[in-house]
């Protein structure tokens, strides 16, 4: 899953908070074009079923996550649905 | 060489911060906020550790809102021209740099207001004079914490409560303090220092921190690798301040210096150095030196009868190095009485062995013998 960030410092925070007090693991990417009508951004990725965990995280580190994208795979292609 | 213009920039370096650089420049060259490659993200990280460590270092509730500027000078600039407005009243001290001066006197050219808060002979600005001059006009104070010539310490602690008590936002100068002496900002509104004095970074690093709910206009206009389509800057910290490809190399130098400072806990042994030296010139019968004992580590002199750039220059010949003038404070220096004769600067650092300062005040003594 994704969720995208305003900036690379938001995702940063996010990430290290994320593996240092919930233990989630996660990785930064930049955000797809196609999930994107502001250009350039960054999201964070992880395991669906830590969402819950990731938004009580970014609400205590005042990040506001613009959207969540469910990852799938349609044709041998990945596509994102949003939540 | 024996280096005592610390107060300058610090030299030499740790080699935790050299290899960083170099480390840096040669293995991952990637530019901040750039890319989703992983150097681009690891350059990206590092810049957020440098945020954490450096509000480790002096209590910063908020490390997202540390900004990267390219020195003191741009973060003091931004912090008066993205609060300050035609109308608005500053006050600054008369210990202030340039960097605080002549930004004060522009923005009064486009409309402002400023006053001037006088400090006493000893280069110390009272919390009191300073309260005197608040008017509800009044929209920022910008006090120096530690002078650049006299290594005076002010109060920035009972001045923050001032402003808060008034209503007026303060901005402390740490350019001299930040890793020398211990300071707590977590109650301050904003605070600028270098990076390259007593934190160790290179030259060319500048941090301004803003506290949350403090708005202010950025200084630069560009790109910052988020919202690419918007025409306005992002509102978010630090991307509203981090217009145009940021110095990584040396934020990444600069995270190991603020490194340093946490692990070495350099404070004891430079005011040890410091006050060693304040010591051996003081017992010189010519020699003056403005302000009292207790300082951070500039340490400037009057010789009687002497031309200090003639000093310097003899000490340079010497192959010691000391800054002589005015030291871009000509206020600090009229507050000071020093303003016609400029005085020689020694300001040793933490790396500065006591016989470094022995061989120094020897050379000086006889410099003035002669």
């Amino acid at each position: 899953m994704l969720a995208t960030v305003a900036s690379i410092n938001s995702a940063n925070r996010l990430k290290a908070r994320l593996s240092e007090k919930f233990s989630v693991p996660s990785h930064i990417m930049q955000t797809p074009s196609a999930l994107t009508k502001e250009g350039c951004g960054y999201s964070i990725k992880f395991d669906n079923n830590h969402k819950n965990t990731v938004e009580k995280c970014a609400k205590e580190l005042h990040i506001n996550i613009r959207s969540f994208f469910r990852e799938e795979t349609k044709n041998n292609n990945t596509v994102y649905i949003k939540e | 060489m024996i280096y005592l213009d610390n107060a300058a920039t610090t030299y030499p370096k740790p080699k935790e911060v050299i290899s960083a650089l170099t480390d840096f420049v040669t293995n991952c060259g990637a530019s901040i906020g750039r890319g989703g490659y992983k150097s681009a993200l690891s350059a990206s990280e590092m810049l957020y550790e440098c945020q954490e460590n450096i509000a480790k270092l002096f209590s910063i509730p908020s490390p997202e809102r540390i900004v990267f500027t390219k020195n003191a000078t741009e973060a003091i600039n931004a912090a008066i021209f993205g609060i300050v407005n035609p109308g608005d009243e500053i006050i600054i001290s008369s210990m202030e740099h340039n960097s605080v001066m002549r930004s004060a006197h522009e923005a009064v050219r486009r409309g402002a207001f400023l006053k001037i808060a006088h400090g006493t002979p000893e280069g110390k600005v009272s919390p009191e004079s300073i309260e005197k001059l608040i008017s509800p006009k009044t929209k920022l104070i910008c006090l120096i914490h530690s002078s650049n010539v006299s290594g005076s310490i002010n109060d920035i602690y009972s001045v923050s409560r001032i402003g808060k008590r008034h209503g007026v936002y303060t901005l402390f100068d740490l350019s001299q303090s930040a890793g020398v002496i211990p300071v707590n900002a977590k109650d301050f509104d904003m605070v600028a220092f270098s990076g390259h004095k007593g934190l160790f970074g290179t030259m060319g690093t500048g941090v301004l921190y803003v506290r949350n709910g403090i708005t202010l206009r950025p200084l630069l206009y560009g790109g910052t690798g988020s919202y690419s389509e918007n025409a306005s800057m992002p509102e978010e910290y630090p991307d509203l301040f981090h217009a145009g490809t940021l110095n990584a190399p040396g934020i990444a130098a600069l995270n190991e210096g603020v490194k340093f400072v946490l692990k070495e806990g350099v404070y004891e042994k430079e005011k040890e150095i410091t006050l060693y030296l304040y010591d051996l010139l003081k017992e010189i019968p010519s020699v003056i030196i403005p302000g009292e004992r207790e300082r951070t580590s500039a340490v400037s002199v009057c010789v009687k009868k002497a031309d200090c750039v003639m000093l310097a220059e003899k000490l340079s010949q010497e192959d010691i190095c000391v800054r002589a003038g005015l030291h871009c404070a000509p206020l600090a220096h009229r507050t000071l009485g020093t303003i016609h004769s400029g005085t020689v600067r020694f300001s040793p650092g933490f790396f500065t062995e006591k016989a470094h300062i022995e061989s120094a005040v020897s050379a000086f003594k006889k410099i003035i013998e002669n």
